[in-house]
């Protein structure tokens, strides 16, 4: 075991081990990266590595403190756990008062954003200030080992009144502790909380170095690999984890509201593919906005010549190549400019549908 | 494991853990209490992480182990059963099985692995009557902030110095200190620790628990303050941080001194903060020659006006006070008179009771604008 195990990153790893090494720990970090790219694995192993009771700039996963901190890197069933303990039916209240704190070793927190309930989980799980507030306490108390460790997953979900919880442990922090914030993009943060972490950032894997690590830890076919490195976007615990029929299936309606909008089809057949995108997804509305621009991108580098390099749906190519000859440049960033608006507006817990719908509408070739 | 215990002796180590153990977390191991059966004892532990617990009484043990129980719904059935026997086995699956006399019970408990581990406990540092530790935290504790910001107040500072023991606490707007003479034996040089909130209330139930003439082992490592009280041990987390320079806000010319009886103060203070300002509970000293005048006014209810008789060679001063504060204070001070020494009205105002011969008590608190 070690900091050996993780893909890809290196960069990022060799710092923090030189943090560790030297013994120049920032208070605060923040990791920010495509999902499933292994901030928080690499979180987990740095909370192992600052508290391992063998080594100091590594973790040999074998001693107390690493195999408990280790429990960590799984949080879904600690997550399930401390639901059932506070019970499914808890209001809002009570989220507040009992938050939900993942920690399998006393020294070493995880605050995921809280579910609310086990069987039936809201749509958007947020950070809460019960969550923020219990760190910002147990931050003050020295660790039992060497470090406090408190990974934020999630950290764009803070409300931001609520995150100026931290401004006050982020500017005089303690000592012994250090906070890891993590998030899919430094600038959905607030700018007084980015300026104060130490940032780092995950770049997203090349398909290859996706195929090996599949190829080392699942049982997946050749083929198989290679589809699902084409399609997990540079990250691993995509990749790992991906249901490939559906992830395949995702892409296909997506496409196919693009071409019914540059068609300039019906709205009834319109909204029906943009319906298939809502309702009975799997995905989170997020991840299917995701799709949307990794489709264009691909439209936009078909119509414009790049020929040389790899598409990111090569399975596509026909039906791009279709699509691709009736659109242009405008039209390309229309697109763009309504989905980051629809983005944007979800913060604000917009309809989904008919903002989507919205969106198609703009794109109607007439 | 399987053991029994007297129901008297386990009840009483059970609610002296319940102040310790959380009552509500979705860290499931937090709620239970981990026993160990050893010998002829059972071992019983109780954590929040912060704060933890390590008590124990005599038991039949016949076999050894150790498993975890849900502690609310322990003390609240061992709370209802009869004065008799209580038998506990573990069984498979870190189920339990509690009987006695013809009732039989099986609660669900946990993998003993997933409880944190405690620290060992050092070489004791000092030794100190529980009474005085528990005297000084009583004269202390409530100056304590409760603003969670300002997490170097959110404890008492304890100064140990070789023949003197003194306990600070403070908020910022007041200030409580409480010194003693006692021979620290084995101590040479001065030591200050900053004794968390909680911490500072389980001491002082361990204390009274224990009885007129009992010691506390004090000890410390560098992380945890642990305090041994008989067979009982209390393990704290330490707060990082430095306690502010108290000394520097310590009055040293406050002149204009006026003595009152503690529960005469007490009483005024009380009747008229009843009709003081809801928000700043204010109530306002007049001192001059012909005595004490203690007002409040607010707009809503109405006002207010005590005096009290009382030689005064000073000249003439007014000063606002929360009323909240000073009733804190007169509650812990010792009956008799009480010094109020004052220097004008923008200084703090310091208060010492005067008939407590053996603690020297000082408060210092923040005036108010009138």
């Amino acid at each position: 075991m070690g900091f050996a195990e993780f893909a890809g990153n290196q960069r990022v790893v060799t710092a923090l081990q030189g943090m560790l090494t030297a013994d120049r720990v920032p208070h605060a970090m923040l990791f920010s990266g495509p999902r499933g790219v292994g901030k928080y694995t690499l979180a987990v192993m740095f909370a192992q590595a600052a508290n391992c009771a063998r080594r100091k700039d590594d973790f040999c996963g074998e001693c107390e403190p690493c195999r408990r901190i280790g429990l960590l890197a799984e949080p879904a069933p600690l997550v399930e756990q401390g639901l059932a303990q506070r019970g499914e039916s808890a209001d809002a209240a009570m989220v507040e008062r009992v938050p939900l704190i993942l920690q399998t070793h006393p020294d070493v927190w995880s605050i995921v954003p809280d579910p609310m309930r086990l069987r039936n989980p809201v749509a958007r799980p947020v950070l809460h200030m019960g969550q923020l507030r219990a760190v910002a306490r147990a931050a003050n108390f020295k660790p039992t080992a060497r470090r406090r460790v408190f990974i934020l997953d999630g950290a764009e979900t803070m409300r931001w009144d609520l995150a100026n919880i931290f401004l006050k442990i982020l500017e005089e922090p303690p000592e012994s502790a250090t906070l890891i914030l993590l998030a899919p993009n430094p600038y959905l943060l607030l700018s007084t909380i980015r300026s104060r972490c130490l940032q780092f950032y995950f770049a997203p894997l090349s398909t290859e170095q996706l195929e090996e690590i599949l190829k080392r830890r699942t049982q997946l076919k050749p083929s198989e690999r290679k589809l699902a490195a084409q399609l997990a976007e540079g990250s691993p615990g995509r990749a790992m984890n991906m249901d490939l029929e559906g992830a395949a299936q995702l892409r296909r309606d997506v496409l196919q509201v693009l071409e019914r909008a540059v068609e300039g089809r019906s709205y009834a057949e319109l909204f029906d593919a943009t319906a298939q995108l809502v309702k009975g997804q799997k995905e989170s509305f997020e991840n299917v906005l995701e799709v949307f621009y990794i489709v264009i991108t691909d439209l936009l580098e078909l119509a414009y010549g790049s020929t040389d390099r790899p598409l990111r749906n090569p399975a596509l190519r026909q039906e791009l190549g279709a699509v691709c000859k009736k659109i242009d440049l405008e039209w390309v960033a229309q697109a763009v400019d309504g989905l980051d608006e629809l983005h944007g507006r979800l913060r604000r817990n917009i309809n989904r549908q008919l903002g989507l719908d919205a969106v198609a509408i703009s794109l109607a070739r007439r | 494991m399987e053991f029994s215990v007297k129901k008297f002796d386990l009840l009483e180590e059970l609610s002296l853990t319940q102040g310790v153990v959380e009552r509500k977390t979705t860290i499931p191991i937090l709620s239970n209490l981990l026993c160990e059966a050893k010998g002829n004892r059972l071992t019983i532990t109780a954590t929040d992480l912060e704060l933890s617990i390590r008590t124990g009484c005599e038991a039949k043990v016949k076999k050894e182990g150790s498993g975890t129980i849900p502690a609310k719904k322990l003390l609240e059935l061992v709370r209802l059963l009869p004065e008799e026997e209580i038998r506990f086995k573990l069984l498979e699956n870190h189920w339990v099985e509690i009987v006695c006399d013809r009732k039989k019970y099986k609660m669900v408990g946990m993998s003993k692995d997933n409880f944190p581990a405690l620290p060992a406990f050092p070489h004791p540092l000092v030794t100190i009557p529980a009474k005085v530790l528990s005297s000084l935290i009583a004269r202390t504790q409530f100056a304590i902030s409760m603003e969670e910001s300002r997490y170097t107040l959110n404890g008492g500072l304890l100064i140990l110095k070789p023949d003197l023991l003194a306990m600070v606490a403070t908020d910022g707007h007041r200030l409580a200190l409480v010194e003693t003479d006692h021979k620290l034996a084995g101590l040479n040089s001065e030591a200050r620790v900053l004794v968390p909130k909680k911490a500072m209330v389980e001491v002082q139930r361990l204390a009274a628990n224990a009885g007129e003439d009992a010691q506390i082992e004090f000890a410390r490592d560098d992380n945890h303050l642990f305090f041994q009280v008989g067979p009982r041990l209390l393990i704290s987390r330490m707060l990082t941080g430095q306690f502010p320079n108290y000394e520097a806000v310590l009055p040293r010319e406050n002149k204009k001194t006026v003595v009152l009886e503690r529960n005469e103060l007490n009483d005024a203070v009380r009747r008229v903060s009843q009709l003081a300002d809801q928000r700043s509970h204010v109530v306002k000293f007049a001192v001059a020659t012909d005595g004490v005048e203690i007002s409040a006014s607010s707009p809503e209810y109405g006002e207010a006006k005590e005096t009290i008789d009382k030689e005064y060679k000073g000249d003439p001063l007014s000063i606002g006070f929360n009323a909240q504060y000073l009733l804190d204070f007169l509650s812990a001070a010792a009956e008799g008179p009480i010094s109020i020494e004052l220097k004008d009205e923008q200084s703090a105002g310091q208060m010492r009771p005067l008939a407590d011969d053996q603690y020297r008590y000082r408060y210092v608190i923040m005036p108010m604008r009138i």
